[in-house]
């Protein structure tokens, strides 16, 4: 148990500091602080000035040093065209992202893994085959086009749900949320929707494969001759094994989440990190890229190891083999 | 499980408290394309900033949605000889973090609009000097008699220089990608105080309970939220969802869709602004033509034939569904020395264009690229997509370069030096006088000349005009100016575009649509 | 297929070596592979639509009405024509025309020639580094293995749409606004096919790994053959099904984040649009009832997605013997 959470610390650090370093030397090498601050008309002087206070001079692997310091302690420095500590921009953006990720994670999981459930049981009914057609043409259709269709079938069209931004806000210290209010929901359903939607279909698929998988072994072959109820075999045992590789998916899956919600906010105009950071992209202000990326970073590698340990929770056999191994 | 129900319990009443409270004042809520450049009053001189520093900083004078001025942070004011003017300063007046307002102040924004990286300086271009005769009285003089003084000092926004120096924000900074304290945050005498600048997300204004005419104020609005949205299709969602109170420009296409719901209403009429090609006619080698040696456009036949190649009436009836007025000219009806006759546009005649070129020795043309926003006029990238096979059918190797209205401006102004060979700008002369668009757009030493087109006529006839105050002499130089910069072909005009504003009527009561496109919240008010 | 049937003191001509590889080549396609394409009707489908969509993006200057390339012919007057079967519609435009009078069709034609080029030249780039960093890592073993596996596992971390955006990011950051009008889409196929190498790495590495312990490498060895040599004469025709597969399938992400990133604005320059650049400039004009300019490519697109999708989920199951 200690060793595999030692062995998965040790990657999780090594991966943040590989992430740190590109991260490093795009601040530094791409974007020219000193250019950026004191513009193009500074003297000579002035710049040697600037590279100096600025700790530009000091060798890199000092700098480097100085660096991941500062950005342990959430400082990366200013956005060049915005002006603000970049930490001040990702935490206004950051509770609208998260919220959007939360409740796709949600409608996919709750969505995705009884559809995955029934498809597996009834594998030959006419709702599992529209089932299957469609979760093909989920994952090809791309997020943005659903998200246009959306807004047109449920914006346009029908007028019945609002399709622009968020709204029904309600601060809760800093934390502006718009999950306490009804407006709140109705301006979150359609990009949450959306988002979700590839999602679901990767679970639905992969529950209704682990689910075929588990109900030809012999584990539930036993159990049926034992006379145990069909419906708790399905949902006691069956399910029950299906949940590892879900979980393993899942975890994996919110970081596809984080990624693909840039997409998501920009058709719905969701004022988030991902607008944010093509914002960012787009005029090139270089400290929101790479602080986007180590924070990006950090939060698969969270992702990662809580997966991991609910692997460990839920998984009895790991536990097992661990625990003889030791003796 | 009690504690759980506990815990939702104060969650609902933090709920409710907080939106009861959003549902008690009067929020409005608008949008248009793209954000305010900044919070700073002497650096950007743009519509949609101008128009929110307006509501947040005073001016000596102040100019009503029907363009007549009202006193302002000045009183009263007297003319003492032809460039003398004395101003009486309103007293009692105090900034938002409660500093007062005195003639220091004035004096300090003087010194503050007149540095080298001000796009605001121009308005007073015509001032000599300001002096302070006691804490509220100041005498500008001018460096000639000057008609339209008071106009130019309406955007001459005054900032506390107590607050600027306490935080060391005298310099304004010049070019995108850098900002400073002064352009993000606000302390100004107007009657809307900031709350918050979330940029390219919303900024947020509140009513200054202490401005020295709040209980003479017309507008009932307690709060409002501006927010920038660029995609054209979501801020037409947006106001159909209720989720805006109010939206400008309504994308042409959209116009009858939303004139068909009940609750919002199309607000359309003439704008002010004047959308023009300009083309550079400075450098000896044109950016396009590297290692050629060559400016195509020094040569005024190859302007001719760029204005001959426009189609405007097609730009009128397809790109702007009618909604535009094409021009020949560089102002529109309504501002002061304003031409029928040079109004006229040029005459679409791709064959005399093809004539031009081969004459002045380009039978097959250059390449050239226009720069062109994306986001900031009316169906600006549509315009310029237009353009180009129109220009295209001459023989010119014409490419599109469209980008956001920050980088756009960025490139084609002084902070990249003029970095553009043919670009888009729309002017909307701030005094609505022709002597603004010479000043800042077609003398040698304009702010926003960017091709640097010079005429030497021309400057002197600006120089006189600037300061005769005879009404029909002063007309008579524009127009002879104006002339001249037309066969010259200075400029290649395309049209006055028109104003489109969406409102629900079920949120707001009255709205007084300006002829320059941009909110005065002064002068909206909502239902109770 | 059979290491065996190779002798190891064949000197590496290359006329050989070409013809062993479509020897195994053709194996693979041999019997079994071609008899599940042939019970499959939907993947026939699939591939005929695939086809027919490559062949018409080859030969785009031919087979669309229009040259939407050519500015010159554009006319503002033809703007805004609805479909030829919808009031208002003409013959001539039959799936319509967008607000600059460039003929729908045409432009998707077009447009599919652009996504087509970034996806497959993305692919096969990733293919291509994927495969060579397999060999090198599975090949030498030590540093070089831990150093590439490494970065592939950071890089398994992000998703690929993330890891294109942020390279096109910096890379535009770098470049001036006309180098990027010129080169965009080389780095749009750079970061598409950076943010794919790895499953290719992976794949060719495993079999890499089990190739290089068989007999007759070590006797290659001991014969004075580079080893090296030997493994790619012998890896390569083995791991191609694996590849193809993860080629195919490939494909249809990269497509997808090709149209992705055009759609966000960071793609390729609208001068030459792709499909997701026509998506993006038809969006605005959905509220207002001209659907055609938007959806028409968005069916494109989706189409040759899922045809492609298709033919990779059978190609994976043909190709799996457990499966079969």
């Amino acid at each position: 148990m200690l060793d595999f959470i030692v062995q998965r610390l040790v990657q999780a650090v090594f991966v943040m500091l590989t992430v740190a370093m590109i991260s490093f030397s795009l601040f530094q090498f791409v974007g020219d602080p000193v250019n950026n601050m004191l513009g193009p008309e500074a003297t000579a002087e002035q710049r040697l000035a600037a590279r100096e206070t600025l700790g530009l001079n000091d060798p890199i692997p000092v700098q480097f040093t100085k660096w991941v310091g500062n950005a342990v302690q959430g400082e990366f420095g200013q956005s060049y065209r915005m002006g603000r500590p970049v930490s001040d921009l990702i935490a206004q953006r950051l509770p609208a992202t998260l919220e959007l990720v939360a409740v796709s994670a949600l409608i996919a999981v709750f969505v995705g893994v009884p559809m995955g459930v029934y498809t597996g049981l009834k594998r030959n009914s006419f709702l599992s085959k529209i089932f299957l057609t469609v979760s093909l043409i989920g994952i090809s259709l791309p997020t943005f086009l659903i998200g246009i269709l959306l807004i047109l079938l449920f914006g346009v069209t029908l007028g019945w749900l609002p399709t622009f931004g968020r709204g029904g806000l309600t601060n809760i210290g800093n934390w502006e949320t718009s999950l306490l209010t009804a407006r709140g929901w109705s301006h979150l359903i359609l990009p949450a929707i959306t988002l979700a939607l590839f999602q679901l279909t990767l679970i639905m698929r992969l529950v209704r494969a682990e689910m075929l998988e588990v109900l030809r072994t012999d584990y539930i072959k036993f159990a049926k001759a034992r006379g145990l109820r069909q419906r708790s075999i399905n949902f006691g045992h069956a399910l029950k094994n299906t949940l590892v590789p879900v979980i393993t998916i899942m975890g994996l899956q919110i970081g596809a989440l984080l990624a693909f919600s840039i997409i998501t906010e920009t058709v719905f105009q969701w004022p988030g990190m991902g607008l944010l950071i093509i914002q960012a992209i787009n005029f090139g202000d270089i400290p929101i890229m790479s602080s986007y990326l180590v924070l990006v970073a950090l939060f698969f590698v969270i992702i990662n190891l809580v997966v991991d340990l609910l692997y460990y929770v839920v998984d009895p056999r790991l536990r097992i083999e661990r625990t003889a191994g030791a003796h | 499980m009690i504690r759980t129900g506990k815990l939702l319990a104060s969650v609902a009443v933090v709920a409710m408290m907080s939106f009861g409270a959003q549902a008690e004042d009067n929020t409005f809520r608008y949008a248009t394309t793209g954000d305010i450049l900044g919070l700073d009053p002497h650096m950007h001189n743009h519509g949609t900033t101008n128009a929110v520093k307006g509501m947040i900083y005073g001016a000596l004078v102040h100019r009503k949605y029907d363009l007549t001025l009202e006193p302002d942070l000045a009183e009263s004011w007297e003319n003492i000889d032809d460039v003398t003017w004395e101003f009486k300063l309103r007293e009692g007046v105090t900034f938002h973090d409660g500093t007062p307002f005195t003639a220091d102040d004035v004096l300090y924004s003087y010194e503050r609009i007149n540095q080298d990286g001000s796009e605001m300086r121009g308005f007073l271009s015509n001032v000599e000097t300001i002096e302070k005769v006691d804490d509220h009285t100041i005498r500008i003089v001018t460096k000639g008699p000057d008609p339209i003084l008071l106009q130019n000092l309406s955007l001459f926004f005054i900032v506390s220089q107590d607050f600027k120096e306490a935080n060391d924000a005298f310099d304004v900074v010049v070019g995108g990608g850098t900002t400073n304290f002064a352009n993000l945050n606000a302390n100004g005498t107007g009657p809307y105080r900031l709350v918050e600048w979330q940029q390219d997300n919303r900024l947020v204004m509140e009513i200054n309970e202490d401005f020295w005419g709040y209980d003479d104020l017309e507008t009932n609005v307690r709060r409002a939220v501006f927010m920038p949205i660029g995609s054209d299709s979501t801020r037409v969602a947006a106001i159909l969802s209720g989720e805006i109170d109010m939206m400008y420009p309504v994308p042409l296409q959209d116009v009858p869709r939303l004139d068909q719901d009940a609750d919002i209403e199309v607000l359309q009429g003439p704008e002010l602004r004047t959308i023009f090609l300009g083309m550079d006619q400075h450098r000896d080698e044109l950016l396009d033509m590297p290692g050629s040696g060559e400016n195509p456009f020094k040569d005024v036949r190859v302007r001719q034939a760029f204005a001959h190649a426009l189609d405007l009436d097609a730009i009128q009836r397809v790109v702007m569904r009618g909604a535009s007025t094409p021009t020949g000219s560089m102002i529109a009806p309504g501002i002061v020395g304003f031409d029928e006759e040079i109004a006229e546009p040029y005459e679409f005649n791709p064959e005399r264009s093809r004539e031009l070129l081969a004459e002045a020795g380009y039978p097959d043309g250059f390449p050239v690229t226009l720069d062109c926003p994306n986001d900031r006029y009316v169906n600006d990238e549509a315009i310029c997509s237009a353009v180009i096979p129109m220009l295209r059918r001459i023989g010119i190797d014409a490419n599109l370069n469209a980008q956001t209205l920050s980088l756009h401006f960025n490139k084609m102004g002084a902070a990249e030096n003029y970095n553009t060979s043919f670009y888009m700008l729309g002017w909307t002369p701030g005094t609505y006088d022709a002597l603004n668009a010479f000043q800042n757009l077609i003398n040698e030493d304009a702010v926003w000349n960017s091709g640097r087109f010079f005429n030497e006529r021309i400057e002197e006839l600006t120089a006189q005009i600037a300061v005769t105050v005879d009404e029909d002499e002063r007309n008579e130089l524009i127009r002879e100016a104006m002339q001249i910069h037309k066969d010259e072909v200075g400029h290649l005009p395309l049209h006055q575009q028109a104003l489109a504003w969406a409102v629900r009527t079920d949120r707001v009561e009255h709205i007084e649509q300006r002829p320059f496109n941009d909110v005065d919240l002064r002068y909206v008010r909502m239902r109770d | 297929m059979q290491p065996t049937r190779t002798s190891p003191d064949m000197p590496a001509s290359s006329p050989r070596m070409w013809r062993r590889f479509y020897e195994n080549t053709k194996g693979f396609f041999d019997g079994d592979v071609f008899y599940s394409f042939s019970r499959s009707p939907l993947t026939i489908l699939a591939f005929v639509i695939t086809m027919a969509m490559f062949f018409a993006a080859i030969f785009a200057p031919w087979v669309a009405p229009y040259d939407t390339y050519d500015l010159r012919s554009l006319n503002l007057m033809d703007a805004y024509k609805p479909p030829a079967w919808s009031p208002g519609g003409e013959a001539e435009y039959l799936l319509g025309t967008d607000d600059q009078g460039r003929d729908v069709l045409s432009a998707i034609i077009f447009g599919l020639r652009i996504s087509l080029l970034v996806g497959f030249s993305g692919v096969i780039l990733a293919a291509l580094v994927g495969t060579i960093m397999g060999l090198l890592s599975g090949y030498f073993g030590g540093w070089i293995d831990a150093v590439i596996m490494r970065i592939a596992d950071v890089q398994l971390t992000f998703p690929a749409i993330l890891i294109a955006l942020m390279i096109d990011g910096i890379a535009s950051t770098m470049m001036s606004s006309q180098a990027r009008a010129d080169f965009k889409i080389y780095v749009i196929i750079l970061a598409i096919a950076a943010s794919l190498w790895v499953n290719f790495a992976r794949t060719v590495r495993g079999s890499t790994l089990v190739e290089k312990n068989k007999e007759y490498v070590q006797a290659a060895k001991v014969i004075g053959i580079h080893p090296l040599l030997i493994m790619i004469r012998h890896v390569l025709p083995n791991v191609m099904g694996p590849v193809l597969v993860i080629a195919t399938l490939s494909l249809a992400v990269a497509i997808l984040t090709e149209a992705t990133l055009s759609f966000l604005g960071v793609g390729v320059p609208p001068t030459n649009p792709s499909l997701g650049t026509l998506i993006r400039i038809g969006n605005d004009f959905l509220f207002s009832g001209e659907w055609w300019m938007s959806i028409f490519p968005g069916v494109m697109l989706v189409i040759l997605v899922l045809a492609v999708n298709l033919l990779g989920d059978w190609l994976r199951d043909a190709l799996n013997p457990k499966l079969r």
